[in-house]
């Protein structure tokens, strides 16, 4: 009877932990490279890229970022909280370069999965995915 | 369904992707702006021209401003692109022309050079000048906007760096323009030849400066200025009025190869949802009738989410060069005082000062369009020789979209 008890807590300890956990990776978003690439970046080296105000990874090979679709929840957070804008305020910043030949936005690829799966296989690429797609396919450079 | 179609896509996609990202593929993109406006009121001159803004008159109108582009673009990979850029104006009854077509060549972290037909960065919006998308009025302030000239043919240098927090960057341009205008209601031909200069942008994420320069060997062609120019040289050159030793003042009339120069300063502000912006501008072409022109103008706005009031103030002033003619003498002969007067008449009819004042609003009703209202009215100084009666209004709505 006790051993049921005990065994029970445990399981809805464990039901808890899944949700706190599901919960916690819902809400984050980290922003990730190929494991090869020997970077570190912070905030403000990220933001430079996404707004192709750099075009190189702090040991100067080509970094190449990639977005997620347009009107995503974790574009939305990436773009409130890295790029400090809104997305108006990006859309507006991108068409002044863009169609000035100044540059051209990063390329949308969908969700963070496919982020993910061609961040694996590219060391020039840098994304941001949802923390809870986050494996040892790719490198956390920074979460938030 | 979508979403397995979507992820066949990207696997399909990643294998490409992997090898280059850039692979050399075409990038449409496109801009449009339909705008329509009626004239509320205008101004006439002592010569019953009447000043309205922007081309609009009594009846809503949609050309003045209409406009739409199609840009496409191609990233030939080792720092190679090519873009282009069509539009089609209302105004040119919706004629497409190439505004932009230009090569890249990226070299270095962050410097590139264009090459082919580019804009001219006079002014803080000039680079973007046609998507209404990226400000909020419906036009940048045209008294201060001005310039019949806003593309050439040449090349463009970019240096991009940053100083501590700030970014700087530098365009360098080189080439030449030519444009046909009206001058005193009849057809003329503008050219800039030797054009060069380059403007600065030192900007942190909510606050830029900008200084610009640009001189030019400017000629304008003008029938009726030509006359004039060949009258005053045959008054000078005739030996019956040697005598009265008049001297020859064509050469300060015409412009022809004259140095026209541009100087410019900006700055924009966009912090805790106030916008704050202005410019301040000078045009001058030495040794010609051409009148030297000030102009200016301030900004502020306040964006609540998906709105942004604005108020701008714009100044324009002509100022009529002094002792174009001297030396001329009167009462000699009434073919000499007739030319002095029309002489002087082209001078003097380029004085002109104005105020204008607009106000606005733009609602984001989508992530990539907006809807904008601006009601302008430009009051003209009675003080100049030039006396207009009135004040010339009008209000406008856009919508302006990117994709």
């Amino acid at each position: 009877m006790s051993q049921f008890f005990s065994k029970k807590i445990a399981s809805r300890l464990v039901f808890a932990a899944t949700v706190l956990l599901s919960c916690a990776a819902w809400s984050g978003v980290a922003v990730v490279v190929h494991p090869a690439n020997p970077n570190a970046m912070d905030e403000n080296d990220i933001s430079r890229v996404f707004l192709g105000k750099k075009k190189s990874f702090p040991d100067g090979s080509e970094a190449i970022p990639v977005d997620q679709a347009d009107g995503s929840a974790n574009r939305s957070a990436f773009v409130s909280t890295i790029l400090k804008k809104n997305e108006q305020q990006i859309k507006a910043y991108w068409a002044q370069l863009l169609f000035t030949g100044k540059g051209t936005p990063p390329k949308e690829v969908g969700s963070s999965a496919d982020v993910k799966k061609l961040i694996a296989q590219n060391p020039s690429l840098i994304g941001y995915i949802d923390t809870a797609d986050v494996d040892a396919s790719v490198k956390v450079l920074y979460e938030f | 369904m979508k979403r397995a179609l979507l992820a066949t896509a990207v696997a399909c996609m990643a294998p490409a992707l992997a090898v280059n990202v850039n692979a050399a593929d075409i990038r449409w993109n496109g801009f449009a702006s339909i705008t329509g406006g009626v004239s509320t009121g205008e101004g006439t001159r002592p010569d019953g021209e009447e000043l309205r803004l922007y081309g609009y008159d009594d009846d809503f109108n949609f050309r003045p401003e209409s406009k739409l582009a199609l840009q496409a673009s191609s990233n030939l990979g080792n720092g190679l692109s090519v873009t282009a850029q069509a539009i089609a104006r209302g105004s040119d009854d919706f004629n497409v022309e190439m505004e932009w077509a230009f090569v890249s060549y990226d070299f270095g972290e962050s410097s590139r050079i264009n090459v082919g037909k580019l804009r001219i960065p006079f002014y803080q919006y000039s680079d973007f000048l046609d998507v209404g998308y990226a400000y909020a009025w419906i036009r940048p302030p045209e008294s201060v906007y001005d310039l019949f000239f806003s593309t050439m043919e040449g090349a463009n240098l970019q240096f991009n760096g940053a100083i501590g927090s700030w970014d700087s960057g530098l365009q360098l341009v080189a080439g030449r323009t030519a444009n046909e205008l009206d001058i005193f209601g009849t057809p003329s031909d503008a050219n800039l030849k030797n054009l060069w200069g380059g403007a600065w942008n030192l900007g942190n994420d909510w606050l830029t400066f900008r200084a610009a320069y640009f001189q030019a060997d400017t000629t304008l062609t003008n029938s009726g200025l030509e006359q004039l120019s060949a009258g005053l040289a045959g008054v000078a050159a005739n030996p019956a009025l040697a005598p009265f030793n008049i001297p020859d003042r064509s050469e300060d009339l015409a412009a022809g190869d004259d140095k026209g120069s541009f100087v410019g300063f900006g700055f924009k502000a966009d912090k805790n949802d106030w916008l704050f912006g202005g410019e301040i501008t000078q045009i001058q072409v030495a040794d010609s009738f051409v009148a030297d022109q000030d102009s200016a103008y301030v900004t502020i706005g306040r964006r609540f989410n998906d709105l942004v009031f604005h108020v701008t103030y714009e100044e324009q002033e002509n100022k009529v060069k002094e002792g174009i003619l001297d030396g001329i003498p009167t009462g000699i002969d009434p073919a000499i005082d007739g030319l002095l007067a029309s002489a002087t008449g082209v001078i003097v009819g380029g004085e002109q000062t104005s105020t204008t004042v607009t106000v606005g609003m733009r609602y984001n009703f989508h992530p990539s369009a907006s809807f904008k209202i601006d009601y302008s009215q430009r009051d003209y100084d009675s003080s100049a020789t030039m006396d207009v009666d009135g004040a010339a209004s009008v209000v406008r709505f856009s919508i302006d979209a990117i994709f």
